[in-house]
């Protein structure tokens, strides 16, 4: 642990040191069911970025999903990660930032703990009981034919003498597209006629006589156009995106990228299909894989997947890891069997001064499921991951023992475990637990060992019953097994609570991992630690004051075998008010505390401050304004080196115009920070400009930024950053978008590395 | 008296508005649906909206599936039926009462939606959330089938009234009484009742030279 606590440590300097600096500002809140967008903002470094990825959980899960970015150009500096299941999530979003470096480091934000004190976005419910008070007529899921021309009717007659008329909108795929719906007071009706085949989503908007504002649900509905593929009912899309980076000053290398995404999905009968194909010019052949290919038959019991795939049979069995092979999964009401077979990659890259790649690991999980889901359900399961010797160059396996890196030594993994769930109060009240324990060969390489071999090594007879040989193709029985006692050393264990009553969702869990379980199949899982989680997120006042308090406690050295104990406390709360539909505000406070038995100790606390106001009454172009405000203050007290201290004030305000008379939106936001770590000070000024135009019915958005940096202080440098865009709906299936983006670097301390960077876009989109 | 007058003025006035929203949508239609409002007469295609007091009348293999405006309730018009929609609100709900003159319907309800009533030329049916057939013949019998819940009868001209329970069957006679008998759920299934169902004929012909032609009919049939 003293070793995890020091990486975390020095992970944690070199944020404050390197040369790549992040900004988020935290969205305040989402209502449920609405698409999230969440952005990144890299002020410097942008160029020694590889990759950024989105680490995201439901509050209250254990184990964080992610998502991976491209890096960006030079110029184009904000990142939006889209959340591709945000419908589904009830309770509260957790998320932060890591990115990797061209020369394999880390950076995060939070940039210390970020998996314990992460980001959090609220998901605010709707209103019911106004929400409710629209009624879909039409489509009706039992009588309508989608493949004619049909009507999109709401009724609001429960609302029709409060609602006001006047102000009724329907928005059409986001768009408003009330003039052409007939309005009545209460009902609305909108003759579909041509609509584009795929799907489209509509909603009303409207204001009551007290002038709140009330909307209804975002009905989805899914329209097929009869044409010559109308018979196999096949949608999906190509995307093509090209990357290029000019080297104008000789500083940064020239750079082409390139990926191809296409995606397709149909229906015959009784039979669906989906597949992906995913190619980029950043596959290599000793690294993770980067290209992914999938197609899948579906049917109303049994889903079978051929191609990657990344199953999600419980926290300690397999999750997160993607296998390549062929998957399948049979659903009953009572019974559900979900199977896997394929290759997975362990990195084993990074551990020493050379790149020594991937090992292929041949995955194999098998889980069964006895219950309805929304009653009580019982799962037993089993996972076994197998190294493949032959994967990996001769020269980078170390088959000696008394080498310590054991990551490049072919290793046997079988875990096995059982889960229970329990959902009462209409799923209201969950409940359920985990238990899984695993075996693991740290070394396969000489293969497994005979009886004889082990009483010759142990000096020793053995009366087995069995002949662990005969049991290799189950687990590698040697010397280099590890233990398996009695006790709580070979397990790992989890329970959980969810509640949700009377708005209020409380999330309860604990979760323990002894320090010999280990599972090669389920990412970011850490052994010998346990967690306490304790979530609960309030909404009041109807939804306009929203309470949010985590703490998460966290423990290492379970079975006391080490000389150090860390541990770890983390509080997080928050507090969100609306005033009204127009103005919100936010102050959130978080501490983290680690306790070092060492007597390295570090504290940090972040205190965050946040305001928005619509602005609409000036009809010219209405206007969000928006202030944040956040104070970092973190304190490590360390044995062994110097005492460290760091502060940061971060302001930022930003406003947002859309012009009622032209058709421009406009961005400003201004940015200005400062740090003192130990004794050294530097500030920060950024000037962000951006315009964006709609032509040509919406069709041609060209778009160009511009972007004015500052850092002052201890290193002072310049930035000037530029774009130059834009989108064009080429037909109503094709979408083509390019970017040209510039940047002029100047170091006012070392003209050596002062610099300028050309980069182009480009983006095909097909729908079809 | 002014403002007595000013008022109900604005009654009336409130009362106009209101009659001038829709009441019910079609939903699904075939064949030949004329609609009767006030004077006109139309005919009726998926998606077009209702108002009080219209008269629906199917033709022969035609049919028109209605949904209320308050979304409570589906009423499925058989071919050759004759139905008026007349509806009225109280208490915040919409009561639905509508006149079957003859011909047959499909009725679903939900519960607590204010009252759902048929009028036919004998009886009065009536509900409270539950899924009905009523048919009436050329003579103004009705026969009442119902699926689920408890449907009341109530006789015009006697004030006699009859409860017809879930699975069970009533047939109102010439004089006025009903026989109760069970019902078979494949009275209920409306996927394909009332809709067009082709079928193709083919008649094979061949000349003196021997030369071979096939004449195909499609035709419709129920």
């Amino acid at each position: 642990m003293r070793v995890f606590f020091i990486a975390i440590l020095t992970l944690f300097v070199f944020t404050l040191s390197a040369e790549i600096i992040l900004n988020h500002d935290p969205i305040l809140s989402v209502p449920q069911g609405d698409e999230i967008g969440i952005d990144l903002e890299v002020r410097e470094g942008v160029e020694a970025i590889r990759k950024i990825t989105l680490f995201y959980r439901e509050q209250g899960d254990l184990a964080y999903k992610e998502i991976e970015l491209d890096p960006g150009s030079v110029s184009e500096t904000v990142f939006t990660f889209s959340i591709p299941d945000a419908d589904s999530y009830q309770a509260g979003i957790e998320y932060f930032f890591q990115v990797e470096t061209n020369s394999s480091e880390m950076v995060t934000l939070p940039a210390f703990n970020p998996q314990t004190t992460p980001f959090l976005l609220n998901i605010v419910k709707p209103e019911q009981p106004l929400t409710t008070a629209f009624i879909l007529l039409s489509p009706d899921q039992e009588y309508t034919d989608f493949s004619r021309d049909f009507v999109i009717a709401v009724s609001y007659f429960a609302l029709q003498k409060s609602i006001d008329p006047a102000s009724i909108k329907f928005l059409l795929d986001g768009k408003d597209a009330s003039d052409k719906a007939e309005i009545y007071s209460n009902m609305l009706i909108y003759k579909v006629g041509k609509l584009a085949g795929g799907k489209h989503d509509f909603q009303i908007v409207a204001l009551l006589q007290d002038g709140s504002e009330v909307k209804s649900e975002k009905w989805q509905m899914k329209i097929v156009r009869k044409n010559w593929r109308s018979g196999l009912n096949l949608t999906g899309k190509a995307v093509l995106n090209t990357f290029t980076a000019f080297d104008v000053s000789d500083q940064i290398s020239n750079e082409n990228r390139a990926n191809l995404l296409l995606t397709m999905s149909g229906k015959q009968k009784w039979l669906g299909f989906n597949g992906r194909i995913y190619l980029s010019s950043l596959e290599t052949e000793n690294a993770q894989p980067v290209n992914r290919y999938s197609l899948s038959f579906l049917t109303k019991v049994l889903n079978v997947t051929a191609g990657d795939q990344s199953p999600d049979y419980s926290t300690f069995l397999l999750s997160g890891t993607n296998v390549r092979g062929f998957h399948s999964n049979l659903h009953f009401t009572n019974f559900r069997l979900k199977a896997s077979y394929g290759k997975s990659n362990r990195a084993v890259d990074g551990r020493e001064s050379f790149d020594a790649g991937t090992f292929a690991t041949n995955t194999l999980g098998m889980r069964a499921e006895f219950g309805k889901t929304d009653g009580f359900t019982w799962g037993i399961g089993l996972t076994k991951n197998k190294d493949e010797v032959s994967s990996l160059a001769q020269k980078y396996i170390f088959a000696d023992s008394s080498f310590t890196t054991f990551a490049v030594q072919p290793q046997d993994n079988v875990i096995l475990g059982t889960d229970f769930s329990w959902a009462l109060f209409r799923s209201r009240l969950l409940l359920g637990g985990e238990v899984a324990i695993s075996f693991l060969n740290r070394n396969i390489y000489d293969g497994a060992m005979s009886i004889e071999e082990i009483e010759d090594s142990l000096d020793i007879h053995l009366d087995l019953p069995f002949d662990p040989v005969d049991l290799e193709d189950f687990l590698v029985i040697n010397q280099y097994l590890e233990p398996f006692t009695p006790g709580l050393k070979n397990i790992a264990y989890k329970t959980w609570l969810r509640t949700y009553f009377w708005r209020n969702f409380l999330n309860v869990n604990y979760s323990a991992v002894g320090s010999s379980f280990n599972s090669l199949s389920s990412n970011y899982l850490q052994s010998d630690t346990a967690v306490l989680g304790i979530n609960d997120n309030i909404n009041v006042i109807k939804n306009k004051l929203n309470l949010n308090l985590s703490l998460n406690f966290i423990s290492d050295n379970l079975n006391d075998e080490k000389d150090v104990t860390t541990k770890t406390a983390s509080y997080n709360t928050q507090v969100t008010y609306r005033f009204n539909p127009e103005v919100d505000f936010r102050v959130a406070f978080s501490q983290n505390t680690t306790d070092n038995s060492g007597d390295d100790d570090l504290e940090s606390s972040i205190i965050s401050v946040g305001t928005g106001y619509d602005w609409k009454e000036w009809k010219t172009a209405e206007t969000r304004f928006s202030f944040n405000f956040m104070n970092y203050n973190n304190n490590f007290d360390l044995t062994d080196s110097t005492d460290y201290d760091y502060t940061k004030n971060n302001f930022v305000f930003s406003a947002r115009s859309n012009f009622s008379e032209l058709p421009l939106e406009t961005m400003l936001s201004y940015t200005f920070s400062q740090e003192d770590k130990n004794d050294i000070s530097q500030n920060y000024n950024s000037l962000y400009l951006k315009g964006i135009l709609s032509l040509l019915e919406d069709n041609l958005k060209p778009y160009c930024d511009l972007q004015l940096m500052k850092f002052g202080g201890d290193s002072e440098t310049q930035s000037m950053l530029f774009n130059l865009g834009t989108g064009y709906q080429l037909f109503k299936q094709t979408l083509l978008s390019t970017n040209l983006g510039g940047k002029i670097f100047k170091d006012n301390d070392d003209k050596d590395k002062d610099y300028n960077n050309l980069t182009w876009r480009f983006k095909i989109v097909q729908h079809f | 008296m002014k403002k007595i007058t000013i008022f109900s003025l604005l009654i009336l006035l409130s009362a106009a508005v209101f009659a001038n929203d829709p009441v019910a949508l079609i939903l699904k239609s075939a064949g030949k649906i004329e609609v009767t409002r006030t004077e006109d007469k139309y005919v009726a295609k998926a998606g077009e909206n209702l108002f009080d007091k219209d008269e629906l009348v199917s033709g022969e293999e035609s049919f028109a599936v209605v949904k209320f405006v308050d979304g409570s309730s589906n009423v499925k018009l058989f071919p050759n039926s004759i139905l008026t929609i007349e509806t009225s609100q109280e208490n915040g709900l919409l009561n639905k009462k509508s006149t079957l003159l003859v011909g047959s319907i499909l009725a679903k309800v939900n519960k607590k939606t204010g009252l759902f009533e048929v009028d036919t030329p004998n009886n009065v049916v009536s509900v409270k959330g539950t899924e009905f057939i009523v048919e009436v013949n050329d003579a103004g019998c009705a026969t009442v089938s119902v699926k689920e819940g408890v449907v009341e009868i109530k006789n015009k001209a006697t004030g006699n009234v009859t409860e017809v329970s879930a699975g069970k069957k009533v047939t109102e006679n010439a004089n006025g009484e009903f026989d109760f008998s069970d019902n078979s759920n494949s009275e209920f299934d409306d996927s394909t009742e009332g809709e067009k169902n082709t079928e193709v004929m083919q008649i094979e012909l061949e000349n003196e030279t021997g030369e071979k032609e096939t004449i195909e009919i499609k035709f419709e049939k129920r």
